[in-house]
């Protein structure tokens, strides 16, 4: 099991996740209500870490639990159900970026284009004068930063520093071997390094 | 903010530095998210339909139907049958009276 998971599902009293899947499987409503509890947190922190919007990490987290509640019974338990959760987690939160990015660009492509569609040279500065800070700069370029990594180094970043899941639950949730995750891990690194080593002092 | 300085990367050092984040690595969903989670769930049960399911398959459709004129058309055979069978009946007891007559 992940070294995230809240405390309280450690309890004896409450079902290992092999017995909650069983239940969920005989149709227990009461069971349902148990995983989205013990799981939501992690399921919202992954979403949060990859998309870095409150409004749209619950939407993903929604997803995730909508998905195990529709195809619970195809659940053979291959894999354990907190690593098929994470894996939900990461691949539908990578489907709602690509989404908006693709949004976004549309947008910057009218954007462009004033109401005439004439061509507008001094695009708007939308940004809050207190992001200029100095710490919240380099904060946010930091952020950034990981927002460009490809997104198999994100995931893989994220899940190790955010989530701080060990290199064997991210290869699992990646479906992939451990020194493949390390090879990913050093990549994003580097390639962390090359992003902001000039903004640093 | 500041990098791991060594090259032979620390993974406490990169965790550290994340931690320093805005995004809170305890945050959790706003309050009753289990509440809107059931309430998407009941939004996507499928609606209940005026015809049982079965009947909103093509074929059953047609094989009912189909059903519904043979019995029709075997009603009319029977009452055609017995039309012609009580018909010289008929005859006979006029004859019958007409002869008594």
């Amino acid at each position: 099991m992940f070294h995230g998971l809240p405390s309280d599902s450690r309890l004896n009293c409450s079902p290992t996740d092999p017995e909650l899947v069983a239940q969920l499987q005989a149709g227990r409503a009461a069971a349902f209500r148990t995983l989205v509890e013990r799981y939501q947190g992690p399921v919202y922190r992954t979403a949060l870490s990859l998309l870095r919007s409150p409004e749209e990490a619950e939407d993903v987290a929604q997803e995730v639990f909508v998905e195990v509640y529709q195809t619970i019974d195809r659940f053979r338990g291959e894999a354990a159900l907190s690593t098929w959760l994470y894996r939900l987690a990461t691949s539908r939160a990578l489907k709602h970026r690509q989404k908006a990015r693709a949004k976004k660009r549309l947008a910057f492509l009218t954007s462009l284009l004033g109401a005439h569609h004439e061509v507008l040279h001094e695009l708007p500065d939308h940004r809050h004068p207190q992001a200029l800070l100095e710490g919240q700069q380099q904060q946010q370029q930091l952020v950034d930063a990981i927002a460009r990594l490809p997104d198999s180094q994100q995931v893989a970043f994220t899940l190790r520093h955010e989530q701080e899941l060990s290199y064997e639950e991210i290869a699992a949730v990646l479906g992939t071997t451990r020194p493949a995750v390390e090879s990913l891990l050093f990549r994003a690194r580097q390639r962390l390094r090359q992003f902001l080593q000039p903004h640093l002092v | 903010m500041s990098l791991p300085p060594s090259f032979s990367e620390d993974d406490a050092a990169w965790t550290a530095l994340l931690r320093t984040l805005p995004s809170p690595s305890h945050a959790e969903p706003r309050p009753y998210f289990f509440t809107r989670l059931q309430a998407r769930l009941d939004a996507q049960q499928p609606q209940p339909a005026a015809l049982p399911t079965w009947l909103r398959r093509p074929v059953y459709a047609l094989l009912l139907g189909a059903l519904v004129l043979a019995l029709n058309a075997d009603t009319a055979l029977h009452y055609v049958r017995q039309h012609r069978v009580t018909a010289p009946l008929a005859i006979d007891d006029y004859n019958s009276y007409a002869a008594a007559y």
